[in-house]
């Protein structure tokens, strides 16, 4: 028999596969720029590209640290890590929603605004989707509703972020750092 | 039996760690850009290593084939 | 024991609660099998008006009104029939042959069903505020100068992407952890090992269609570049996008009925099917190679010869996978006491059409030919042959196998005859005249046509007469036989699998002791036939 029976575990592999197939939502995405864009891409201002990714790769240390805060059960230190990984998610999305959006790049600037805006723009609606999946998980464990032994809502919300964080790793250099800049 | 404290700074210094490799990684991605005037080859490797990283570290891959 | 939270429902007691929030599979598979026939009828309707408009060489119809015709027919009967048709059978079926009380996520399940009716919904009200027009394939730049319909059409196709996914998710982890104690994946009935393969393509493919279509929604909507070639966007890159779906697609739309078929032959050849492993193996191997074959569409874009090679060799290895599958029914009816009811004889129709259905996408899948007729009716009949010849005849089938189960009540054989004959005949005079019709030249989605192709379109549309006629005793059989039939026994086919070892209907929760599987699904050691068994 299958060694794996249990709620838990199926809805881990669920979960999964639904990564899985977001790899493919985005991964088609990553084939348009590099189909429209090639070996160039726009100027873009790289001091906050960088920030935004140094915020997101920090939100994935503290969302950690709130995962195992509560195996622990240590709720203190689950509750406040929680606090500081939506506050990050949410500095992230002004990063990018609320300056890099209103740069001099826009989405009817011809190929290189249209693919930077849908490739930031679905990712921004996963992290601000993500952001409430953390105060979803903040409010319960608010209420104790976590322990030790069992808190899968905690890790199935950890790997969601750390999800879309693994995204970013492949947006951020896509669209900052690959080919040669060219004025859109 | 570990006590609690101990539990949860052995977890903070492992993801701390893994921060810093990730930090570093992303670094050396920016150098190598201006260095290479944006290989796409090359940072794609820095991508695919850092995503390795997250995937094992933070989000745990091994928990669908190995049963704790 | 039927739960009842807030607007979620489990299980049925009345006609009712099949219009609810349902989370019972059997329910939702109840749902999905009905609802989606309702689309097949009205994308056979759509399918008369094209044939209507055909019988003469001059255009009867409005050009603009015939196109939104075929779209309509394609996009519905694609989207809203023989993919969600699939899922029905999945539903109803798959926690039934592996022993469990449901799927793994009942109230997901739900959901994937209501967001198909949604998107149907969307799809269709397109068509009030100026149809779509560019057919089911939506090729860029043409898609982006078609009415608003088109919006709403792209629309609609994410939404019953997004169910169609979680519906894959769903039947994965379902199948992958729900078996009872027993069933090791050597032990799973064909179907299932179809319907992973499917999910495995949905899983995957789906995705990128999402993103092709929200791209073009954005290109029509906000004013964005990405397939106009005036803004520096690439036309080619839609046709990347959708038939890196959509070729998968073709696959996600005949592997379960592959299924369907390898659960139906052994049964009425009262045989153990021949070769188990090679028929689930080559499932999966179409799976993987369908990823690789979707550019023979575009043979004709100007691609590089070299990459034209490669394709053409990827879609002829595809053959070798199919063709095992089909020396494996044949296998398994060689000898066997073969028991002509209806649903063998809509297996045995699959086989015949399939076969013809292949070998012409075979000389399709050949470059030279390609050129040749692309775009001709050659691929018009060729696809049908395929999809209709294939999956709607195993569509068939499996409604008639397994009404007694899902109703408790028996068909009438008379009238299921009836409509095998009919469709059989139907189908060849539509379909097989249509390879003439393009090796001659005559090009596919057109309103008006050279006054040469007249009688043979004739024939075509006399065909598709009598192929909807065939529909009608279908109709009256499934509604009166499931008000008024005889009652049928739970196992009516002497039958192995898991299902009929249950009563029909089954209750909910499905088995009264939960199952121990000891041996295989088709492990028919007797020469009985299914009526001399009954007859026992």
């Amino acid at each position: 028999m299958t060694a794996w029976v249990g709620t838990v575990e199926r809805t881990r592999a669920g979960i999964w596969l639904f990564f899985v197939s977001e790899v493919f939502l985005f991964g088609a995405l990553l084939g348009m720029r590099f189909n429209l864009w090639g070996n160039t891409r726009p100027d873009l201002d790289q001091r906050l590209g960088l920030l935004v990714t140094a915020i997101l790769l920090a939100s994935s240390f503290f969302m950690y640290l709130a995962e195992s805060a509560v195996a622990h059960g240590r709720r203190v230190v689950f509750l406040l890590s929680t606090l500081v990984t939506a506050s990050l998610g949410i500095a992230f999305l002004v990063g990018v929603v609320g300056f890099e959006w209103s740069g001099h790049l826009q989405p009817t600037d011809g190929v290189y605004g249209s693919v930077f805006f849908a490739m930031t723009g679905l990712h921004a609606l996963h992290v601000a989707s993500g952001v409430l999946f953390i105060a979803y998980i903040g409010i319960k464990g608010l209420r104790g509703r976590y322990t030790s032994a069992e808190h899968f809502g905690v890790e199935a919300c950890a790997i969601y972020w750390h999800f879309i964080d693994v995204v970013w790793v492949f947006l951020y250099p896509a669209l900052y750092l690959m080919g040669t800049a060219v004025q859109a | 039996m570990e006590s609690r404290e101990h539990g949860v700074f052995r977890a903070a210094l492992r993801g701390m760690l893994t921060l810093l490799a990730l930090a570093a990684l992303t670094w050396g991605e920016l150098r190598i850009s201006l260095l290479t005037g944006g290989s796409i080859p090359i940072l794609l490797l820095f991508s695919i290593a850092k995503a390795a990283l997250i995937l094992y570290l933070f989000m745990h891959i091994s928990r669908l084939w190995r049963t704790h | 024991m039927s739960t009842h939270r807030g607007f979620v429902r489990h299980g049925a007691h009345g006609w009712s609660d099949y219009f609810t929030f349902n989370t019972d599979h059997k329910v939702i598979g109840v749902q999905y099998l009905v609802s989606t026939l309702l689309f097949f009828l009205y994308a056979g309707l759509l399918a008369l008006v094209i044939r209507f408009e055909l019988l003469d060489p001059a255009p009867t119809l409005n050009a603009n009104t015939y196109n939104a015709a075929f779209t309509l027919h394609g996009s519905v009967m694609i989207f809203l029939f023989v993919i969600p048709v699939m899922a029905g059978f999945a539903n109803y079926l798959i926690p039934l042959m592996i022993g469990a009380n449901d799927m793994a996520f009942p109230r997901l399940n739900a959901l994937s069903f209501w967001l198909l009716m949604l998107g149907g919904l969307v799809i269709v009200s397109g068509n009030f505020l100026g149809p779509a027009d560019t057919g089911w394939t939506a090729y860029a730049p043409l898609s982006l100068q078609a009415p608003d319909g088109q919006t709403l059409w792209a629309i609609g196709v994410i939404i019953i992407g997004t169910s169609s996914t979680m519906g894959g998710i769903n039947f994965l982890v379902t199948i992958g952890t729900l078996r009872a104690p027993g069933l090791t994946l050597g032990r799973l009935p064909l179907f299932c090992w179809g319907m992973i393969a499917t999910s495995l393509m949905v899983v995957l493919a789906t995705p990128v269609l999402t993103t092709a279509m929200a791209l073009l929604v954005l290109e029509r909507v906000a004013g964005m570049t990405f397939f106009a070639a005036a803004g520096g966007g690439d036309p080619l890159s839609w046709q990347n996008l959708f038939w890196f779906y959509s070729h998968p697609a073709v696959y996600i739309m005949i592997l379960p009925a592959m299924g369907l078929i390898s659960e139906i032959l052994p049964v009425f050849s009262r045989k153990p099917i021949f070769g188990y492993r090679a028929i689930a193996a080559s499932s999966m191997a179409i799976a993987i190679l369908g990823f690789l074959v979707w550019a023979h569409h575009m043979f004709t874009t100007g691609m590089d010869p070299s990459v034209q090679t490669a394709f053409m060799v990827t879609s002829m290895i595809i053959a070798v996978p199919t063709g095992v599958k089909i020396f494996n029914w044949i296998g398994t009816m060689w000898g066997g006491v073969l028991d002509l009811r209806t649903p063998m004889l809509f297996a045995i129709g699959f086989i015949g059409m399939f076969v013809i259905g292949g070998l012409s996408g075979i000389t399709l899948g050949s470059v030279p030919v390609d050129t040749h007729v692309h775009d001709s009716y050659y691929v018009v009949g060729h696809l049908h042959y395929v999809l209709f010849g294939g999956s709607v005849l195993a569509i068939f089938g499996a409604f008639y196998f397994w009404f007694p189960k899902i109703t408790g009540k028996m068909y009438d054989e008379r009238l299921g005859k009836l409509h095998f004959w009919l469709t059989i005949v139907g189908f060849t005079l539509t379909f097989f005249p249509m390879h003439w019709l393009g090796l001659q030249g005559m090009p596919r989605r057109v309103v008006a046509y050279a006054e040469q192709f007249q009688q043979t379109n004739q024939l075509v549309s006399l065909g598709a007469l009598i192929l909807a006629l065939g529909v009608l005793p279908f109709l009256y059989n499934m509604i009166v036989s499931w008000t008024r039939g005889a009652q049928a026994s739970s196992n009516p086919w002497s039958a192995l699998t898991l299902e009929w070892q249950t009563s029909s209907p089954p209750p909910i929760g499905n088995f009264d002791t939960p199952p121990v599987v000891t041996n295989g699904p088709y492990d028919y050691g007797e020469s009985l036939s299914p009526r001399e068994a009954a007859a026992d």
